[in-house]
């Protein structure tokens, strides 16, 4: 099944269930769990996913009468998961300061031999450390939420500016004056980190 | 910015792109659909309006024409044949605004 077959049938199912069959709505979360799953899966803690996931499915029901068709419903509903991870990141709250005396020995280490691996084998031992995702965990943290979407969407993921700055409901040279101020308060991170 | 630092943010975008994804629960649409069900029965009790648009523009108007009718009777009780000069339109138009048609 091409792209656009896919477009029509899911308007089709939201059609229904704008006329009021609800049970449709089962078809979209089935057709699109894998693909909410994975953006939540990257952004928020392993016990919050499904609930996250949940409230996004939960979201897109409640809007689904403004959607329009002549978004793909999968860019529609990838606005609402990364918008919505932001709102949970906001509820979370985020680490004020933190140097690196405030990581524990694991994480310290880690953060070491992250620094000064000079091998490409060196680079891939430090990276199946369970430390690297705590670590990375802390450091997000230390971001503002919008600050955190943007290194998330820019410098982890690669994704067009376009696209960032539709997910965040900002223009282009905004998204990109923002991720450039976003990807300097990481290198601060990074070098508190170390110091 | 230091090599040490550079190599480290480089480490940890790798470490944001292996991110282990928890597996997707087989009941989790299920879960979801419940969790749709339930909010759209809130919506329904919630939401008159959207639910229907014919009564609640039906209580409308006979709150406009309940609060017309007190108007008029108190100004008829009030001024007896001052009444035409001031049952304007104007205030008709008020007494509509005021009861929110």
């Amino acid at each position: 099944m091409n792209a656009s077959e896919d477009i029509t049938d899911d308007w089709a199912v939201i059609q229904r269930v704008r006329d009021g069959d609800v049970d449709s709505f089962e078809e979209l979360v089935t057709a699109y769990q894998e693909l909410v799953f994975g953006i939540v899966a990257r952004r928020v803690a392993g016990p919050d996913v499904e609930s996250v996931a949940q409230d996004i499915f939960v979201s897109a029901f409640q809007s689904l009468k403004a959607y329009h068709p002549r978004e793909p419903f999968r860019r529609w509903l990838s606005t609402i998961a990364v918008r919505r991870c932001v709102d949970h990141w906001r509820k979370k709250g985020r680490i004020r300061e933190m140097t690196g005396s405030e990581l524990s020995p694991a994480q310290s280490d880690w953060l070491e031999q992250a620094a000064s691996s000079l091998s490409r084998d060196e680079f891939e031992k430090a990276l199946v450390h369970e430390e690297a995702a705590e670590v990375l965990d802390l450091a997000l943290r230390r971001m503002d939420p919008e600050g955190r979407a943007l290194i998330e969407l820019v410098y982890f993921e690669d994704q067009p500016m376009k696209d960032v700055a539709r997910f965040l409901d900002i223009s282009v040279s905004n998204a990109k004056v923002r991720s450039h101020r976003a990807r300097q308060k990481l290198r601060k991170i990074v070098e508190d980190m170390l110091s | 910015m230091s090599d040490r630092a550079k190599q480290t943010e480089k480490a940890l975008k790798e470490a944001y792109l292996r991110r282990e994804s928890p597996v997707l629960p087989e009941d989790f649409s299920s879960r979801v659909m419940a969790a749709v069900h339930d909010q759209h029965r809130q919506s329904q009790v919630v939401d008159f309006p959207a639910g229907d648009g014919g009564l609640w523009m039906f209580a409308r108007f006979a709150a406009a024409a309940a609060t017309m009718a007190i108007v008029f009777g108190y100004s008829q009780y009030a001024y007896g044949d001052l009444l035409p000069s001031i049952w304007s339109s104007d205030m008709i138009g008020l007494t509509s605004m005021m009861s929110g048609f």
